[in-house]
């Protein structure tokens, strides 16, 4: 650690020309709040342009469980007993209201409307209404705010994930995890502030690195993958045969090489090489220290599952998610695929949530325990819902359900979201939303007030207009905020 | 009745411009004519029938104008109809003592009266552009009682939170400060009057100015929120605009459904808005103590010791946001700059959160000098019971995190004097379960983690 004192005396040049490039809106912002911006300490690289949020926050950390796929929420959250009632029956169309299909079902003749195989119960003192198949998420029943009432426009996983992750259905803009790190610098000095963790080994619908991209932003703000293996993060360990040594002194000319290139060129991009050459400097130490889990007693692993010993599962990204908050990461994003149950959906469903109601519920209850859940946001939730009609046919023993955007549910706990809460509700069919609606956008701009930025406020210019997370949409929910 | 054609209107604009020139050579005349009643200045009697020409061609130009600018509207009738009269009189009156320059007593007779019409005219020109009360606005009460206005009124008396009322005590003055001088019985641009409650609802040429619950489509907004150099931006470029906080508290209050009744108290506004309450109601910039989420009060801190203490390597200073005063200490990692909490006790009472979990620090004395202290992190950190008690007179104290430390009973007295304490932590601590109990049933509005089981 003590190493990377020899940079220090660099920084007073990088930090005055990093904050030239940015504009003198933010020179003279950062000289505001640090008169002596320019020859502070390391840390001052990490501001965020907003040189701070907007009004108080409530959280300092997100941790966004993203099930990719499209949970079933009529089989986890939200309870339809007529559905069970009506089972084999065709959808009204009054329900439907010609709400647009999928290639998969636009084919089919019918559409029966299929039943939960599983029960319901309420649970906690809040008396939440949840699943058979979310045992553990049901003993935090009092701490979690479920939302039914989430809409989106998207049908198809692609634009609907990301239109969940940036804002808008086509690819390009920034995603959550960037827009904060822009906006609200870091916390740590030796770890990147958005950290995206991976399931391993998971079939489902596929995951791509534009998901935690920059868009636009200053490519320092991406969300930086770490993968359980030997190599977490790739090409961060020095080749075979190269010393320490060697690498500072290669480190230190790349940097003199560097700003040659900037003194040419001009192009703020160098400096955001040189930021991010030199956090992969130190994440050579910190990022084995955090993956290495073996210093986790027994009744940590105990809490998340058998699972969690195993680098690389849902259970064991839970596990270094926390240990990341507690490095002071802003935005870690846990991705688990599998949740696209076209078919099959009775068995397939256990499984996904054997591999992940424990390890959720876990890291809420951890967070807790380390009086860090006051300051974090866990959110659990997957890009759309699933139909309540059956894809495919009906059985007695198996059905599947298609996409279905038009309602489904998420849940969230942590500070500033009233635990021990349901808002929104859909109709009895399951299909639209009756109450209290909650668009993509809408969600986007709670989070954002939970950081305390005002999503309107936070903009960047781009070609001639000014982007922001929730473009021109987007109201803050206030119903969920304690 | 037909808008007029824009080359009207345009050429119309030159009236303020072009009316000046004749009142000029107008009392230049008369002056040169007083002037040459003296035998020194006989010579000037010559060049008045010049002057005096100009002034009556450019008075007949200036009339012409103005009555194209009379078209554009928005001035109060009464006083426009004055002006305009009595700026034709002068500009006939004007040829009228040119015709007559011939006959010294008509001459004078014609040359004091359209300087008196001048008076008049240009008096009233002044009133349709400023307001009739613009010159006695500043003037002492008593020079004010001699031109007919009443006694300057004091300025608001300052209101009681509890009795403030948003629409009256807050909205209305906004307007009042950057609209009413052009949107007043005397002034009615665009047809619109600010001035008066019923007025302002009823709205102007185009129609009511907001629209009650939807920002988007009220017009008031739209203006304010275009870009400055707009011809329809609201005020008009030269005017001092709204400033950010009073156009969100324009946007919140129409959001609500624009009520007229509703108390600032009751209100639910984002903190931005509230902090705009708080500097208009009490007078003090974001004092806001009764705005509902628990800020401290606590002194600004000082930038200057901020400046210095940025330079230790591993200490974060931060602003907790734009809109609070108080700020957040933070030690990143053990091997910081941080030896003790020495240097940081000259800002102390400007911290409200303080987070010490990674510092490694040894000795926390001088803990109590964080007054304003809200949140304190102390989780895995070698903080004794002696040192623990240092934090009895932090009266704020929300949130207090012990996990992972060698505090034990011996700590409960000072715990429990916390008295608006709302979360403690004490999960592996050496705090028995009887110091729990004791704990709970002393501070039964606080949320006491022992750790948790699934």
């Amino acid at each position: 650690m003590c190493d990377c004192h020899q940079y220090e005396p660099k920084y007073s040049r990088r930090d005055f020309l990093a904050k030239t490039t940015m504009g003198l809106g933010a020179a003279a912002l950062s000289s505001l709040l640090n008169p002596l911006g320019a020859f502070a300490s390391p840390l001052n690289d990490r501001k965020g342009i907003l040189g701070g949020p907007h009004y108080s926050p409530k959280i300092k950390r997100v941790i966004y469980l993203f099930q990719s796929g499209g949970p079933s929420q009529l089989d986890l959250f939200d309870h339809k007993p007529l559905l069970n009632q009506r089972n084999g029956e065709e959808l009204p169309p009054s329900i439907r209201q010609g709400q647009r299909l999928t290639g998969m079902t636009a084919g089919q003749k019918s559409f029966p409307l299929a039943g939960t195989h599983f029960q319901f119960a309420r649970h906690g003192q809040s008396g939440q209404l949840l699943s058979e198949l979310l045992p553990y998420t049901s003993k935090i029943a009092d701490d979690i705010c479920i939302v039914r009432s989430m809409y989106t426009e998207a049908i198809n996983h692609d634009p609907a994930i990301t239109f969940f992750q940036t804002g808008s259905q086509q690819p390009g803009r920034p995603s959550i995890g960037s827009w904060i790190s822009y906006g609200l610098g870091s916390d740590n000095e030796n770890l990147p502030s958005f950290v995206v963790l991976v399931t391993k080994d998971k079939r489902g619908q596929p995951l791509y690195a534009r998901l935690w991209g920059s868009g636009f932003l200053p490519s320092q703000h991406q969300g930086v993958q770490f993968r359980a293996g030997k190599d977490p993060v790739l090409y961060l360990t020095n080749p075979p045969g190269i010393d320490p040594e060697d690498r500072e002194r290669y480190m230190v000319y790349l940097e003199k090489m560097q700003r040659m290139q900037y003194e040419e060129w001009g192009d703020p991009e160098i400096h955001g090489k040189i930021a991010q050459y030199e956090m992969a400097y130190r994440m050579q130490t910190s990022v084995p220290e955090i993956m290495d889990t073996e210093g986790e007693p027994d009744y940590i692993y105990d809490l998340y599952g058998e699972d969690s010993r195993k680098p690389g599962t849902f259970a064991a990204n839970c596990l270094l998610a926390r240990r990341l908050a507690e490095r002071g990461v802003k935005f870690i994003q846990l991705y688990h695929q599998g949740w696209d149950q076209h078919g099959n959906l009775p068995n397939a469903i256990r499984t996904q949530c054997q591999e992940t109601d424990q390890a959720s519920a876990a890291l809420v209850m951890d967070l807790k325990q380390r009086g860090m859940l006051d300051d974090t946001l866990v959110i659990w939730g997957g890009e759309f819902g699933r139909t309540n009609y059956s894809q495919g046919q009906l059985t007695e023993t198996n059905f599947g359900r298609d996409h279905h955007p038009r309602c489904f549910s998420i849940w969230m706990a942590g500070g500033g979201i009233k635990p021990g809460f349901a808002y929104g509700a859909t109709d009895e069919f399951g299909y639209n939303v009756a109450e209290n609606g909650v668009h993509v956008h809408d969600f986007q701009a709670t989070l954002m007030h939970l950081l305390g930025i005002n999503h309107e406020r936070f903009t960047y210019k781009y070609q001639g207009r000014r982007f922001r997370l929730t473009d021109v949409h987007g109201h803050v929910v206030k119903d969920l905020l304690a | 009745m037909e808008a007029a054609p824009d080359w009207l209107l345009f050429l119309g604009r030159f009236h303020p411009l072009i009316v000046h020139f004749p009142i000029g050579l107008l009392v230049m005349g008369g002056f040169l004519a007083w002037m040459s009643r003296k035998p020194k200045w006989q010579g000037l009697k010559d060049a008045v029938p010049i002057v005096w020409l100009g002034g009556a061609l450019f008075a007949s130009l200036a009339v012409i104008l103005g009555l194209m600018l009379a078209e554009g509207g928005g001035y109060d009738e009464g006083t426009l109809d004055w002006h305009k009269w009595l700026g034709i009189g002068v500009a006939v009156l004007a040829w009228a003592t040119w015709a007559l320059k011939n006959k010294p007593k008509l001459y004078a007779a014609g040359l004091i009266s359209s300087l008196l019409l001048l008076l008049g005219a240009g008096h009233n020109g002044g009133n349709l552009t400023h307001g009739s009360d613009y010159l006695v606005q500043y003037a002492p009460n008593p020079v004010r009682a001699i031109a007919g206005f009443p006694p300057k009124v004091e300025k608001m008396e300052p209101v009681a939170w509890e009795e403030a009322e948003v629409f009256t005590h807050v909205i209305q003055p906004i307007l009042k400060q950057r609209c009413v001088s052009c949107h007043n019985p005397r002034k009615i641009k665009g047809g619109l009057r600010m001035d008066n409650q019923e007025m302002l609802l009823a709205g102007g040429d185009n129609g009511p100015i907001w629209v009650a619950g939807k920002v988007d489509e009220s017009e008031i907004m739209r203006r304010l929120h275009l870009p400055e150099n707009d011809e329809e931006h609201m005020p008009p470029r030269g005017k001092k605009p709204l400033s950010d906080a009073q156009i969100e508290t324009l946007s919140w209050w129409i959001e609500q459904g624009a009520e007229l009744e509703q108390k600032v108290a009751q209100a639910e506004a984002p903190e931005t808005v509230m902090a705009y309450f708080s500097s208009q109601i009490t007078g003090e910039a974001g004092a806001g103590t009764a705005a509902a989420d628990t800020k401290t009060q606590g002194p600004a801190i000082d930038m200057g010791m901020v400046a210095e203490l940025s330079q230790i390597p591993g200490l974060s200073i931060q602003p907790i946001s734009q809109s609070d005063a108080l700020w957040e200490i933070k030690v990143l990692a053990a091997d910081s700059g941080l030896q003790s909490l020495e240097p940081l006790l000259p800002i102390a009472a400007s911290i409200k959160h303080l987070d010490l979990s990674s510092s490694g620090l040894e000795r926390f004395t001088g803990l109590d000098q964080f007054t304003s202290l809200t949140h304190l992190h102390l989780e895995h950190s070698a903080i004794s019971n002696d040192e623990l008690a240092q934090l009895r007179g932090l009266s704020h104290l929300l949130y207090l995190n012990l996990f992972d430390t060698s505090i034990s009973d011996a700590a409960v007295p000072d715990l429990q004097s916390l008295s608006k304490l709302g979360q403690l932590y004490l999960w592996q601590s050496q705090i028995s379960e009887t110091g729990v109990a004791t704990l709970r049933q002393q501070l039964p509005d606080c949320e006491i983690n022992t750790g948790l089981v699934l």
